[in-house]
Formats: C-alpha cells, sequence, structure tokens
C-alpha cells in the first residue's frame, strides 16, 4: 500500500458520489492533470533537497477517530479536522457580524455557484502536483468570509488531527477578508499514533484592499507524519499580511507560501522558525511576488536542527517590472546543534525593477561557545544553558505577537526546544 | 585555617602552547588579592581555568577551593559552590532578558545553598535595591543580556550580578578595562561593599589605578607564567614606577 493507492480509492469514491456536474468536471480534470504531472522528484528544481519515498509507507488502514475530544484543544473559537472532515461536536464557531464560517463539506453539497466561482478565481495560480491532487479530492475544510469592515474577534482556531480516520487527507482552506476587515486565523496540524499518514492543505488567502489577515500556522505531526502545504496568498492595495510558520515536530514538512503583492501599498511580514530533530524534515519555500510599487515585504525564518534532522529554507523574492519603491528584506538564520544536522539555505532575488531596497542574508552556525560559558559560569547547567540560548535564538520568529497566543506558541516551543 | 583557594604548581595549555607554567597562589578568606601583569602573562588564562572555561588543559598542578578539587567540577557547579568570575568582555546574548537569565542564576545558587527558590516576584524585589546601589537603568531587567550596552555598562552589570549572587571567592578579571573614572568609582565601590571576613577576592588587571580604589590585601605579579613576586600593596607602586620591563631579565632562568 502507499499514498498512490489511496489516492486512486479516493478519487473512485468522491466521482462514485453524486455531485454537481461542475464538480465532477473540476475533480476529472485535476486528477488528470495530477496525472500528468506526477509526483516532484530529484529533477524539480523546487524539490531538490525533498524526497518523498516516505509516501510509499503510508498504510491502507488508520487509527479511527478517538471517542473523546484529545485533551489541549484551544479555547475559544475552533474548528476541529480529523482525517480531512470536521469534526462538528468537537467545535466552536465564531461569532459575530459579517463573519462567515462554512464548512466545505457543506459548500460542496449545496452545490454552490458561490464556491464554483471562488474555486475559479485562484484556477491561474500554479498548477502545483499537490495542488491539482487537492483539488481532484478534497472534500471538506473551512471557508472563512469577513464581509467589508468586520472584525473578527480574537483568533479563529483550525485544528486538524493527522493519523486518524483517514491515512491520507486532503483540506482545503479559503480565506476572503473583504475590504478593510481583520482576522487571525490560527493552524494547528497534531499527529496522532507513530504510523505514516499524508496531509495535503492547499489554502487560498486573498485580501481585499485595506484588509489585514494574522495567520498563524504550527505544524505538530506525528513522527511518522507527512504534512504537505501550500497556501497563496493575494494582498489587496495597502492591505496587510502577516504570517508565522512554526515546524515542531513531523516526519516530512514541506510547506510553500505565495504571497503576492499585485496591488500599491501592499505588505507583509512573514517570519518562521523551523525546528528538526532526528528523522525530521523540514523544508519551507516562500515566494514574494512585488508586482505593484510601494510595497513591502519582511522575511525572517530561523531554524534549529538538531540530531541528523534536516532544514530546507528557500526564499524567493521577485520585483517584477514597475514594482518601483519596492521595500524588501530577508533573513535566514539557522543553528545546528550537532554534526550530523544539516540545512540548505538559499534567498533568491530577483529584480527587474529600478529603485528598489532589498536585502536578503542567510546565515548556518552553532551555539556559541562563549555565551553557553557565560550562563554556566553564573550556574546554569549546561542543558538549560543551551535552552535558554536556542530560546533566545527562536524568539525573533514569534515577534509581534501577544497575549495568550503569544504565551501558548513559546510554551509550546520552548517544550519542543527540550528535545533537540 | 586552610587557604580558600589554594593553587599549587599549575601549568595550563592553550592549543599546544603553555602558558601558565608551574604557578602558586593562596588565598586566606577575608583577603583581596590583586595579580598583576604584562598583556600575554597569562592573567585571564588564571581566571578562566579556575572557572572551569573550556580549551584549557590542565597539564599538572592542582586547585583547591574550600578543600576540595575544583578542576573535578564544571563550571556550573563551581558558580554554585559560591566561584564567580567577572568577565573581561561579558557577552552579549540577544534574545535572552536579563530578568529571566538572572532568577535562573540566582536561583540555582539558592538551590545549591539548600534555600527556597525565588518566584518572579520576590526575584524583582531583591534586584531593585542592588540595582539602585549601582546607578543601574530600570529597563536593565527587560533588556537582552548585555546587548547595545557600552564597555561601562557591561561592567557595572558583572559587578550587579556578583552581588545578587553573593559569592564566596571573587575573580575579576581586568573588571577596570575600558571604565572612565566616574564608572571606575562606582565598580570599586560594589567590589568594596562585598569585601567581608567570610570571602576572598582576586583582582586580575593591568593597571594600578583599580588598586587606588580597591586596596588589595597582597599583590603578585604574574609573568611569563609564573608568579615571580609578591609583596603588599606597595608592589603595585613600584610597578606602575618602573614597569614590566623589569621582569624579563629578572624572571627567566629558562
Amino acid at each position: 500500500m502507499s499514498a498512490l493507492a489511496h489516492w486512486q480509492a479516493q478519487h473512485a469514491r468522491v466521482q462514485d458520489a453524486p455531485a454537481a456536474p461542475w464538480l465532477r468536471a473540476l475533480r476529472a480534470d485535476a486528477w488528470q492533470r495530477f496525472a500528468a504531472q506526477g509526483l516532484p522528484g530529484r529533477r524539480d528544481e523546487d524539490w531538490k533537497y525533498t524526497r518523498l519515498n516516505a509516501l510509499e509507507r503510508v498504510p491502507a488502514g488508520t487509527a479511527p477517530l478517538p471517542q473523546a475530544a484529545p485533551a489541549g484543544l484551544p479555547e475559544g473559537a475552533r474548528l476541529v479536522f480529523a482525517g480531512g472532515r470536521l469534526v462538528p461536536a468537537w467545535s466552536n464557531l465564531p461569532a459575530g457580524t459579517g463573519v462567515t464560517v462554512t464548512s466545505l463539506a457543506d459548500a460542496l453539497a449545496a452545490d454552490g455557484e458561490a464556491l464554483r466561482a471562488r474555486l475559479r478565481v485562484d484556477a491561474s495560480a500554479p498548477a502545483r502536483a499537490f495542488a491539482s491532487l487537492n483539488d481532484a479530492l478534497f472534500e471538506d475544510g473551512l471557508w472563512l468570509t469577513l464581509a467589508p469592515g468586520a472584525r473578527l474577534e480574537g483568533p479563529l482556531h483550525l485544528v486538524h488531527l493527522g493519523g486518524a480516520g483517514n491515512a491520507s487527507s486532503h483540506l482545503r482552506l479559503l480565506i476572503d477578508l473583504g475590504e478593510h476587515a481583520q482576522a487571525q486565523v490560527v493552524e494547528y496540524y497534531l499527529g496522532l499514533g507513530a504510523e505514516a499518514y499524508h496531509v495535503n492543505v492547499l489554502a487560498q488567502a486573498a485580501l481585499a484592499p485595506g484588509a489585514r489577515l494574522r495567520h498563524v500556522k504550527l505544524l505538530a505531526e506525528g513522527t511518522a507524519g507527512i504534512h504537505v502545504g501550500d497556501f497563496r496568498v493575494r494582498v489587496g492595495r495597502d492591505a496587510r499580511f502577516e504570517s508565522y510558520l512554526i515546524s515542531a515536530g513531523g516526519g516530512l514538512l514541506r510547506q510553500d507560501l505565495d504571497v503576492d503583492l499585485g496591488e500599491p501599498g501592499g505588505e507583509c511580514s512573514l517570519r518562521g522558525l523551523t525546528t528538526a530533530g532526528s528523522g525530521e524534515h523540514v523544508d519551507f519555500h516562500t515566494r514574494i511576488e512585488h508586482r505593484a510599487p510601494h510595497c513591502k515585504s519582511e522575511e525572517t525564518y530561523k531554524g534549529l536542527i538538531g540530531g541528523n534532522g534536516r532544514a530546507v529554507f528557500n526564499g524567493r523574492v521577485h520585483v517584477h517590472p514597475g514594482a518601483d519603491r519596492t521595500d524588501s528584506a530577508m533573513t535566514c538564520a539557522n543553528l545546528l546543534l550537532s554534526d550530523r544536522a544539516e540545512v540548505d539555505a538559499k534567498p533568491e532575488l530577483e529584480i527587474y525593477a529600478d529603485d528598489v531596497k532589498c536585502s536578503h542574508g542567510a546565515t548556518v552556525g552553532q551555539l556559541d561557545e562563549a555565551q553557553v560559558f557565560y550562563l554556566r559560569a553564573r550556574g546554569i547547567e549546561l542543558a538549560a544553558a543551551r535552552a535558554l540560548l536556542m530560546t533566545a535564538f527562536a524568539r525573533d520568529a514569534l515577534a509581534g505577537l501577544d497575549g495568550d497566543l503569544a504565551d501558548t506558541l513559546a510554551a509550546r516551543i520552548d517544550a519542543r526546544l527540550a528535545t533537540l | 585555617m586552610s587557604a580558600m583557594l589554594e593553587i599549587k604548581g599549575l601549568r595550563v595549555a592553550v592549543d599546544g602552547n603553555e602558558i601558565l607554567r608551574g604557578l602558586d597562589l593562596s588565598i586566606d578568606a577575608g583577603q583581596v588579592h590583586a595579580v598583576m601583569g604584562p598583556n600575554g602573562s597569562g592573567k585571564s588564562t588564571l581566571s578562566n581555568v579556575i572557572a572551569g572555561r573550556d580549551g584549557y588543559e590542565v597539564l599538572a598542578g592542582s586547585i583547591t577551593y574550600r578543600g576540595e578539587d575544583l578542576l573535578a567540577q564544571s563550571p556550573e557547579d563551581r558558580a554554585r559552590g559560591g566561584v564567580f568570575l567577572g568577565f573581561q568582555y561579558p557577552v552579549e546574548i540577544p534574545g535572552l532578558s536579563t530578568a529571566v537569565f538572572l532568577r535562573a542564576a540566582v536561583n540555582a545558587r539558592r538551590k545549591h545553598r539548600g534555600e527556597e527558590e525565588l518566584d518572579a516576584m520576590d526575584f524583582l524585589g531583591l534586584v531593585k535595591g542592588r540595582m539602585k546601589e549601582l546607578g543601574i537603568r530600570e529597563d536593565f531587567l527587560q533588556r537582552a543580556i548585555n546587548e547595545g550596552f557600552s564597555g561601562g555598562e557591561k561592567k557595572r552589570a558583572e559587578i550587579f550580578q556578583m552581588a545578587l549572587l553573593e559569592p564566596d571567592l571573587v575573580l575579576l578579571d581586568e573588571i577596570d578595562s575600558g571604565l572612565d573614572i566616574d564608572a571606575l568609582k562606582v565598580v570599586s565601590d560594589g567590589i568594596n561593599r562585598l569585601r567581608a571576613p567570610q570571602r576572598a577576592m582576586l583582582l586580575v588587571t593591568h593597571y594600578r589605578r583599580l588598586l587606588d580604589y580597591v586596596p588589595p590585601d597582597r599583590v603578585h605579579v604574574l609573568s611569563d607564567g609564573q608568579i615571580v613576586r609578591s609583596g603588599g600593596p606597595e608592589l603595585a607602586a613600584e610597578l606602575e614606577k618602573s614597569g614590566y620591563g623589569w621582569l624579563r631579565e629578572e624572571a627567566a632562568p629558562a
């Protein structure tokens, strides 16, 4: 058994079920596209350092859903998914005027013309293999819409439990913010059990002029969990997108993050933290398209890699002709905590406009022995000294977050760092 | 009564070069000793090897602290047991708040002494008063360790840490370097406040100036990895007059 066999069975099943003609056609097209593309391999520049062999180890079956909600789910508004399907009993919908939260299973069942139109909007986006696969196989997900001027009070949490209910899940997320709307979305991907499983998430966000989206994605998949995520964000005029991408466990994690700054005055701030321990492989690919003047992008990624862990960071900034007054800064700093740890960090800057301010840098180093000794000379144990320095190093990844969310994430990261 | 710190026949190499070449030194509780010497004489090696820094290979000899073999202990155990090294170049640690660091350090020491660990509130109460004494800025605790501090601020922060940790054996490695007169006074006052019958201090310095403010009981001259002369405070004055040049002729029979 392998993931491919799952997908074939899933494809047969969804196409057997009753569905609107447009949806059948969309799925059939996507499946054909995927079949033609095949899985990315060594020859794809974008997958140069990341092999997908682990997909062959995804077993035929998987554990059933737990009887009760797992402990420690976030309080407040939350949507809990398991194996790619919403579990309504564990979810609390957010309230608020102008805030609409729809499960995509409901939207698909309703034969919605609106959903059809929405899915068509991004049809021109890069046709990556896993995105095609998601088009072909997604059966559930979240569609969050905020009317102009609406504001989501507190973060909306999305929790996905992998390794239960479905050995290969395809989740779709749509986030649409009207003019000057404001939302915080926090995604947690948690893994159950030690068996291999696969999660494929395709997310698309559209920010109308002046909208603000703060997005957190925390990956804490199981030790044999395989997560492939693809997030595409269109930032409208004077809108702002903030991303915090944190890996805190998982066998193979790949996240693509594409930000399109297509209208003047748009901004994005991308922060991220990679932690990879033994047996783990984490690959973040970001792409920022500066297509309009007066846009700003900031990118800060930190990596802490221990054991025989492996991390990849590829950050591309593309300044198109006419995108004058672009202001773009990228840094990627990594600490290797063992001599078997590896990182490939590659900033890519392509500039086709004049009058721009762009900087980028990537560093790879080790914990500073002078700092370690300084702490030990004050009575702090070696292990605690290392932990404090790792936490200090990781801190930038969370800059700008506050309140309970910042505390929760910091505690999770501290616990994670203690295992590296 | 035996000495608090007893160093015998200490030979230490760094990267294969022998820096300390048979050093003997003994300091009793209640005493302040100064070790003076030219650049490259082994002054920093001496304080670093007592504190337990990596990269110093002990070829021979012993360091005994309160009757215990100090060389067998990790740096953190030495610190918890009351050994404090004030750094010549205190490191900056961006991202780590001074408050978090100091509380961890104070609690490590308290735990070792069998005292209860301090919570954040008690800790604040303890530090605020000490900060005033040393004229340390209010935002000091929230700032990252030594980040962006001037040379003088860093040294004052070292003395502040020393006051908080109440060590029994104080090693100050060129604590006076880079200080202007005002900062030197503040730092010296901080050191003098900690002079006590149960505490021993070793001041490692290149200049006599610090010793005007912190009068030592004994002065030792370190040259080429050995103590070549020891005497009272008057030795410091003599050194200043004649410089370190005479050492070469007098000290090197090899």
